[in-house]
């Protein structure tokens, strides 16, 4: 009876030793010279991510507003347009979809990296340079996911682009 | 159920609130805001409308930036016919939009936070 408690405990003791090793080699790879500049520097960067953090937030609002007008006042109510007319608007359909969950990925991944971003800022960079760099690591990795959304929203826009003229071609064609 | 302490201290807690009836409501009141406003702030932080607030202290030049452009873009109309006049609105109004949307500015570049950006893989 005991011997399945023990052997429980002894995994979950297992597994968190193993996860602070982790994140000990991560914590690790910051080498004293790294360590060193983090300090030397804090107070300009401090500042620099400051300023990128306000611009940021104003080319978050205006490139979010300008994606989702995109998909709000012009795919939208094509695709409902072609719909009301009866006409075949499947490809244009399927992009608007994948368009609005890339959307919604792009919105979910901006929240991420400005909480981790934040997080970079409330930490003292001179007291505490190890914590700022494991942070401003975090931090590049969702800025990246923000940046890969963004490419996939600019794939999307254009594949419209092109299935719209692909669909007016064939509509002239049909229409003459 | 015949406790006659309970019954004590319910009484007294009732005549409590009815010897100061408007003091309590004021209590009331005030918790029941309190209650709202943890609420709304959750919502506020939860739902990501805090990172797009520019209205935030120490925003205002994004705030000013952001003003700059309040063209109200009226976009497609969802009704009407499919004919070549409309077909050709709607590809002048996705071209311009496209266009401002791919131009290569607000990538989020990894470079903003790199190690040579912030000088931190050189001395």
């Amino acid at each position: 009876m005991k011997l399945p408690i023990i052997a429980l405990i002894a995994l979950a003791v297992g597994g968190f030793v193993w996860a602070s090793a982790q994140n000990a080699q991560a914590a690790t790879t910051i080498t004293p010279e790294v360590v060193a500049r983090v300090r030397s520097r804090c107070v300009e960067n401090q500042a620099a991510l400051n300023r990128l953090h306000k611009t940021d937030a104003f080319i978050r609002t205006d490139r979010g507003n300008l994606y989702r007008t995109i998909s709000d006042k012009l795919m939208v109510p094509l695709n409902r347009r072609l719909a009301s007319n009866r006409l075949d608007a499947g490809s244009l359909l399927t992009i608007t979809s994948e368009y609005n969950s890339e959307y919604n990925r792009f919105y979910k991944a901006y929240i991420d990296y400005d909480t981790a971003l934040s997080k970079v800022l409330d930490i003292d960079c001179s007291r505490e340079p190890v914590a700022f760099y494991n942070a401003l690591i975090d931090a590049r990795t969702k800025r990246d996911r923000v940046a890969e959304s963004i490419v996939k929203i600019k794939d999307l826009i254009r594949q419209y682009g092109v299935a719209f003229t692909d669909f007016k071609t064939n509509y002239e064609k049909e229409n003459p | 159920m015949n406790d006659p302490y309970s019954e004590h201290h319910e009484s007294l807690g009732v005549r409590t609130v009815r010897a100061h009836q408007f003091f309590s409501m004021i209590v009331l009141v005030v918790l029941i805001s309190l209650f709202l406003v943890y609420v709304a702030l959750s919502l506020y932080q939860s739902s990501g409308t805090v990172q797009l607030d520019l209205s935030r202290p120490g925003y205002d030049s994004a705030r000013v930036e952001a003003s700059k452009d309040n063209e109200v873009f009226k976009g497609f109309s969802a009704d009407g016919k499919i004919i070549k006049s409309a077909l050709n609105e709607f590809d002048t109004m996705y071209r311009d939009k496209a266009a401002e949307a791919l131009i290569d500015i607000g990538n989020f570049s990894g470079d903003a936070l790199s190690d040579a950006t912030l000088m931190l893989d050189r001395d």
